[in-house]
């Protein structure tokens, strides 16, 4: 039996349009001038949001629409096998970046980059021990040697030292 | 001109000219290689310098960076889908996909091909419009402004091909995105969630840092391998072809310089706005659009064309009235009155000499660091080569460092991030991010140029279309969207033709 509907497409589109609903009562909250563009703006993400949702159902209708508003080319790039990949992997991914995001913030940059560079090749990259510590060591102080050293850019030091 | 000229061949000409402007292409280049710093911060960064030096060597300094900083900005767009600066984003849609291919040699010598003709072009320009200036200028006013943003969030449609309505739903975040922070119009800030550091609104550096490099790293991440596919050529042999191709696609090579030109010399829009209606005005004139984003190579002739020739376009009002055209000029104002260079009309009968220098060494910086990107292709090709296990985390720490150190801001690096995991959700659902980008660009513009055209006509919207530049430019927006169109209703009818 056929889906009615196309599922992450029509969540995606569900996305937007919560999107839009939302900022259009937040735009309301202010006075008239200072929300007029951005209540406009809010009402077209809607409109486009409910017809790209339409499109992506199995109707007469959603076929109709799909033909004119998403068509198989997409200027856009993938990385080649990503889209095979695993809600996992995807996961890992994304939790590695969120992870030095944090350490920057908690241990500031000096600190973060090797560990997470380290650890980051290490687990999720497969390498060996000694490898993934040069890299580590010689990307830190690479990074500290340019903007610390060369340019004068002093590096987040962290909001456990004296960073804010 | 004639004695203007020789006096700045003769500042050229001389060990220590030789020697600013070298430096000035190196410094350019190294500033333009490292993402999220760009031509403003080494602009920035060398103005203290520039005041133990003559003003012919200041400007050979500065000229030197801005010719030099588009092509070291390309080379990372192109090889790791990190634009170095925000203007060469665009070069990263061709760019990088012909890079997976194997071709990252055609691509860097199509890039350094173009934007040293785009470089050329838009210093002559720069050169012809010297004593028309003033009335250019004056001839921009909100209405024009308009009409322009709303130009380059038409170009949205082009840009995304067939997916128009992901595309301007893209676009239609980006906008709402773009009204976060300080409401210059009515003077108060929106949309802040009680945060001062959103007071200044979404920075674009940090978000196009995110939304280009850390998202594609997600996505190497999650895929492996190499960033050229296997099987891909493993050689860098056609850097002269690229070279070549840029001639070759003269059109695209001079609609990209113009465009450079013309946006590049209105306040307040940029490079990057030149590079995204480059990169569209190259799809659409196109006869297999479809093939943009899969690494057709007019799709980094069109945007580095107009890279370079923008720095010529930016000084048109930045010499003639003191009105940046862009952040970098803005900075680079600053060294012109610390030089007692007083920008006006006036700059140009009192200091000939001194601006012919600037130009001069905008010329030959643009070729320079060219010949230096072309001679370094092969080894810095050779990176498309390495496992992205060891790219992934080195590109996340080093873009990550760079986007703090332009303001030394910890909500940039944050913000950075979150642009980030937000691009990897948009390629997975097919969400273009450039137009988010557009719009994340033009919606202030957009917003303070429509509330300004109402003021000065008391609310008479006809102000949009009763002024001969700006009805000038709503013409070409509306033949910009038709283009489409006629296209499809050409190739309808050739079908059955052809059947």
């Amino acid at each position: 039996m056929r889906r009615l509907v196309q599922w992450p497409d029509f969540a995606a589109a569900l996305v937007v349009l919560a999107l839009g609903v939302g900022f259009l009562a937040w735009a309301r909250t202010y006075p008239s001038k200072p929300a007029a563009v951005p209540t406009l703006v809010a009402w077209i993400a809607i409109v486009l949001s409910l017809i790209d949702a339409l499109a992506r159902t199995e109707t007469p209708l959603g076929r109709t629409l799909r033909r004119f508003v998403a068509a198989e080319h997409l200027i856009e790039w993938s990385a080649e096998g990503e889209r095979a990949a695993g809600t996992a992997r995807i996961a890992g991914a994304i939790f590695w970046v969120l992870a030095y995001l944090a350490a920057v913030a908690a241990f500031g940059f000096l600190a973060a980059t090797p560990a997470y560079i380290f650890l980051y090749l290490k687990t999720h990259g497969g390498r060996a021990l000694v490898p993934s510590a040069l890299a580590a060591i010689l990307t830190t102080a690479a990074v500290w040697a340019t903007f610390q050293g060369l340019f004068r850019y002093p590096l987040y030091p962290g909001l456990l030292f004296g960073g804010y | 001109m004639l004695e203007s000229t020789l006096t700045a061949l003769q500042a050229l000409l001389t060990p220590l000219g030789v020697l600013f402007l070298v430096l000035g292409v190196i410094v350019g280049l190294a500033f333009g290689v490292m993402p999220g710093i760009g031509g403003t911060t080494a602009i920035a960064l060398l103005t203290p310098l520039t005041f133990a030096l003559d003003s012919s060597q200041a400007m050979l300094l500065m000229g030197g960076i801005m010719g030099a900083v588009s092509a070291g900005g390309s080379v990372t767009s192109i090889l790791l889908n990190t634009p170095g600066n925000a203007p060469n984003a665009a070069t990263c849609f061709d760019g990088y996909p012909l890079a997976k291919q194997g071709k990252a040699g055609l691509a860097i010598g199509a890039a350094a091909g173009a934007s040293t003709i785009g470089g050329f072009l838009g210093v002559f320009t720069l050169l012809a419009v010297i004593p028309v200036m003033k009335q250019l200028v004056l001839a921009f006013g909100p209405p024009e402004y308009f009409m322009l943003a709303l130009m380059g969030l038409c170009a949205i449609a082009v840009a995304t091909g067939g997916q128009f309505l992901r595309g301007l739903s893209a676009g239609a975040v980006g906008l709402m995105l773009a009204f976060v922070g300080y409401d210059s119009v009515a003077g108060g800030v929106r949309f802040t969630m009680g945060s001062n550091y959103l007071w200044d609104g979404i920075q674009l550096v940090p978000a196009l840092t995110g939304l280009f490099a850390i998202s594609e790293m997600i996505a190497l991440s999650v895929a492996g391998g190499t960033i050229a596919r296997e099987g891909a050529e493993a050689r860098v042999t056609s850097v002269l072809q690229g070279v070549w191709l840029s001639v070759r696609h003269w059109k695209t090579t001079m609609q990209g310089s113009v465009i450079g030109t013309l946006i590049g010399a209105v306040p307040g829009l940029g490079g990057t706005v030149a590079a995204f209606l480059a990169y569209s005005a190259a799809v659409h004139a196109s006869k297999a659009p479809e093939t943009f984003g899969k690494g057709n190579i007019e799709g980094v002739i069109g945007p580095e064309a107009s890279n370079n020739s923008k720095d010529g376009g930016a000084l048109i009002p930045t010499l003639a009235f003191g009105i940046p055209g862009s952040a970098e000029m803005a900075v680079f104002l600053g060294v012109l009155v610390l030089h007692g260079l007083q920008p006006g009309p006036m700059l140009l009968i009192e200091h000939e000499g001194v601006i012919f220098a600037l130009i001069l060494a905008l010329l030959v910086s643009t070729l320079l660091s060219n010949v230096v990107v072309l001679a370094l292709s092969r080894p810095l090709a050779a990176v498309t080569r390495v496992d992205v296990h060891l790219l992934v985390p080195i590109v996340v720490a080093v873009a990550l460092v760079g986007v703090y150190a332009l303001r030394e801001t910890l909500g940039d690096v944050l913000l950075a991030g979150l642009f980030g995991v937000l691009g990897y959700i948009m390629i997975r659902f097919g969400f273009p991010r450039v137009t988010l980008v557009i719009a994340l660009v033009l919606g202030e513009i957009a917003e303070r140029s429509y509330h300004q055209s109402l003021n000065m006509s008391g609310d008479d919207w006809t102000i949009f279309f009763t002024r001969t530049p700006s009805l000038v430019i709503f013409l070409l927006l509306v033949g910009f969207l038709l283009v489409p169109a006629v296209r499809a209703l050409r190739k309808r009818r050739r079908e059955p033709a052809a059947a």
